[in-house]
């Protein structure tokens, strides 16, 4: 460590202090790509481990296959799903997928390795036909009730001449809304992202049955990612889009209304087309975000939201992770709560060529590998497995740990002691986004903060920043590039962009 | 125009651009290259279409970006960058000019690479996908290597039968399912309602299906009878068999099958009066249809 130092300070010209000459995440961490059975689109729409320890993964055309890491043998355990983006274990002989058309419960009734039972356990959503209506989850809580979320068509396509469900006459009437020759002359009424058919833009909640569906939630654009996090809350990534400034993650309530209005049309009693809702009454009604990831510096296209377990990734126990597609990254991200409001603080995680991208899906296992499963569907991303591990304590995880916000800034906790000589260049900037109907937002109110001096507590692992102006309801970058361990890492994620939702 | 003045007005015309050029080349990293690639289509175009179409055109190139349109026919819409200021893209586009130069586009050649999977040529075969003619809950079925049917999971009924060989479902799975799967054989068959003589308003409800040899036994709920429904080959090669086992139904149940101009209708459960299956009796809530190929 010491002699890189030397290094880079002979060679100053070449060598500018901001690039790390290697990559300091491979450092940490090892990626190791798992081949995919030959013939088999490799495009993984969901992924979770079977009590065996065996992977079970869905994947592009439907297949569902088990991966033992034992041996690395894989075996069909089902086929023929469609567009499957969800997985989740019930038990050795029992999976659950979510498909296009439907919850789907896969049983091996005969024990042979093969399901042979598809129940349809939940099918009563709507269908346009239009190509961006996904399924999304399912996410269980613990009491065993199931959260799936529904995905809004998008003004790429129209609807097609049969549905499911029924249709809703708040909007473009439905003929015009056909697919076809006429459309680039309807697409822009109907919205970027529109919901015409029931539950489009709603995450829904069943029963443990699966007999009772409730309506948990609304305001969503494309929610590819659903998951509980270790204190329990339920998180929901938004991709940036209209109505969406940049990408989000959600603490989601029952009740809750989280931006996008297409799905309003749904609410019971409401009787206006989506775009008719003035965007003031809809700033009234609509829960501001947990976290809003900056686009294109943190994530385009975030999506599962996987807690780390304890005793896997060291200090990061507990925390949660979100994968995310565009970027070779995912985003780790660290909840603070200030008077009863869920906000966080979001930084990259494992930012490594060796990751790469498309990171869609996600499953730590108790040997302590992190798995990420992989897509793209013709959008920025990748495809295949990749498995993660840690290489231990001796390695390091010089990280930021927690960041708390205060009345005139922040504490930052660190997983390892500082060396305060390298705080000095602690910069903050915030800005914020608009909330409207166009799609993402320029970065508004964008403003340099003046800080005070960093300064360390005695044993280096917290550091207060404090800013001239105290913090409002803005997007907060702390940059930590230039911050080193007092071993002399690097920090392993050095932008925090923490999201003051509520000011302490 | 002397040559050293040209010489200057090149070198102020190369000069900004190289300098942005070496900037572009991060902000590309972070902001483009997940869906443009240098050399080749990927999600969008490449660097050197990208650089034909804009090398003259900043301010256009800028413009675009802002406010993509849809251009092509099956590629996504780019998304706006409207997060990434004026000044950056100029670097960007500073970086496509200068690092496209000279460069030689690779054709990249559309075609299915899993087409000759295991698990898409095995016959009997279970596939649901966005099929033509039926309900976005469609599913193909391959009974054999030369029998398909569509049953639509949405209204619970067969939708049509075709011969030859099963589906291509390419155009839906090289993107993000915008497009329907083509059936890859000839129709003989399309029934326009269910053959149960339930009310037209009666709700239908998909319950799953059941695998028994690689074919599908699907359940499902019309109005309050519960019904299972199975369609295998027959044996000879000449069509198919459909078997229904009913819950629920009331006695005197006669099932209207649609006319088919190349099919015909047999069965040993029960006897046919034109287009009208009666069930013996004994056989009303268990019993088998034959479609057969007219010779």
């Amino acid at each position: 460590m010491r002699s890189c130092f030397f290094l880079a300070a002979l060679a100053p010209v070449v060598v500018s202090q901001d690039q790390p000459a290697q990559d300091p995440w491979a450092d940490a961490f090892t990626f190791e790509r798992v081949a995919i059975p030959p013939g088999v689109d490799p495009q993984i729409g969901g992924i979770d481990e079977m009590p065996s320890g065996k992977l079970a993964m869905c994947f592009h055309r439907g297949e569902v296959f088990t991966y033992d890491p034992a041996d690395g043998s894989w075996a069909l355990f089902a086929e023929g799903l469609h567009e499957p983006l969800g997985l989740l274990v019930e038990d050795e002989r029992s999976v659950l997928v979510m498909q296009r058309c439907e919850l789907t419960r896969l049983v091996d009734q005969d024990g042979d390795g093969r399901a042979d039972d598809y129940q349809s356990l939940y099918n009563t959503f709507g269908m346009s036909g239009n190509y961006h209506e996904f399924g999304f989850g399912p996410a269980r809580d613990g009491e065993g009730y199931l959260y799936v979320a529904l995905g809004t068509a998008s003004n790429g396509a129209g609807v097609r001449p049969e549905i499911r469900g029924a249709w809703s006459d708040l909007g473009v009437e439905r003929e015009r809304m056909l697919s076809g020759k006429g459309w680039g002359k309807v697409k822009v009424a109907a919205g970027r992202m529109y919901s015409r058919v029931p539950w489009r833009g709603w995450v829904m909640r069943l029963s443990p049955d699966g007999k009772e569906v409730t309506p948990f939630a609304s305001g969503f654009r494309t929610p590819d990612g659903i998951g509980f996090d270790a204190e329990g809350r339920l998180l929901v990534a938004d991709n940036q889009g209209d109505w969406l400034g940049t990408s989000k993650v959600h603490h989601v309530r029952e009740g809750g209304f989280y931006g996008h209005p297409a799905s309003l049309v749904w609410r019971e009693g409401w009787d206006r087309a989506a775009l008719d809702v003035p965007v003031e009454e809809l700033e009234g009604l609509r829960t501001p975000a947990m976290a809003l990831l900056p686009q294109g510096e943190i994530a385009n296209s975030p999506t599962q939201p996987v807690p780390v377990p304890a005793g896997v990734f060291g200090p990061l126990a507990g925390q949660t992770l979100i994968g995310e597609m565009n970027q070779q990254s995912l985003v780790r991200l660290l909840p603070d709560c200030v008077g009863g409001i869920s906000q966080a603080a979001a930084v990259p995680f494992l930012r490594s060529e060796q990751l790469g991208r498309g990171n869609h899906r996600m499953v730590f296992t108790e040997d302590g590998s992190l798995w990420v499963a992989k897509t793209h569907l013709s959008w920025a991303g990748s495809d295949g497995l990749v498995r993660v591990r840690w290489k231990g304590p001796e390695h390091g995880l010089f990280a930021v740990a927690n960041v708390q916000l205060q009345a005139n800034g922040f504490n930052l906790a660190f997983t390892e002691p500082v060396d305060q000589a390298s705080l000095q260049k602690i910069t903050v900037r915030s800005h914020s986004y608009r909330y409207h109907r166009a799609y993402g937002s320029p970065k508004v109110d964008e403003r340099q903060e003046t800080t005070g001096e960093p300064t360390p507590d005695a044993k280096g692992l917290s550091v207060r920043v404090q800013l001239a102006a105290p913090p409002t309801a803005q997007v907060y970058t702390i940059d930590l590039s230039t911050v080193r361990s007092r071993t002399g890492r690097r920090v392993l994620g050095d932008k925090v962009y923490y999201t003051v939702v509520v000011p302490r | 125009m002397p040559r050293s003045t040209r010489l200057t007005l090149l070198l102020a015309l190369l000069l900004p651009t190289a300098a942005g050029a070496q900037q572009g080349e991060p902000l590309y990293q972070v902001f483009c290259a997940s869906c443009h690639m240098a050399d080749r289509f990927h999600v969008g175009p490449s660097l050197i279409e990208i650089g034909k179409l804009y090398g003259q055109k900043p301010d256009e190139f800028v413009a675009w970006c802002h406010a993509p349109k849809q251009k092509r026919k099956g590629v996504i819409q780019m998304p706006s960058m409207a997060h990434v200021d004026k000044p950056k893209l100029l670097q960007i586009h500073g970086w496509i000019v200068s690092s496209t130069k000279g460069k030689k586009e690779v054709e990249v050649k559309g075609l299915d690479g899993f087409r000759a999977s295991p698990s898409m040529r095995r016959r009997p075969l279970v596939q649901r996908i966005f099929m033509p003619d039926a309900g976005p809950a469609a599913i193909a079925v391959a009974a054999n290597d030369e029998w398909h049917f569509c049953w639509d999971a949405g209204p619970c009924r067969l939708r049509y039968v075709w011969k030859g060989d099963f589906i291509d479902g390419w155009s839906v799975w090289r993107g993000n399912g915008d497009a329907y799967a083509k059936v890859r054989g000839q129709v003989v068959l399309r029934e326009k309602r269910t053959p149960l003589p339930v009310a037209a308003d009666a709700k239908a409800r998909f319950l799953g299906y059941r695998m028994k040899d690689g074919l599908p036994t699907f359940h499902y709920l019309l109005g309050e009878v519960n019904v299972s429904e199975r369609i295998t080959p027959l044996l000879d090669g000449w069509g198919l068999k459909r078997r229904f086992e009913l819950k629920g139904a009331p006695a005197g149940w006669k099932l209207t099958l649609t006319a088919a101009e190349k099919m015909m209708y047999t069965s040993e459960d029960g006897t046919f009066e034109g287009l009208v299956f009666t069930p013996s009796k004994g056989k009303e809530r268990a019993f088998t249809i034959v479609m057969e190929e007219k010779e």
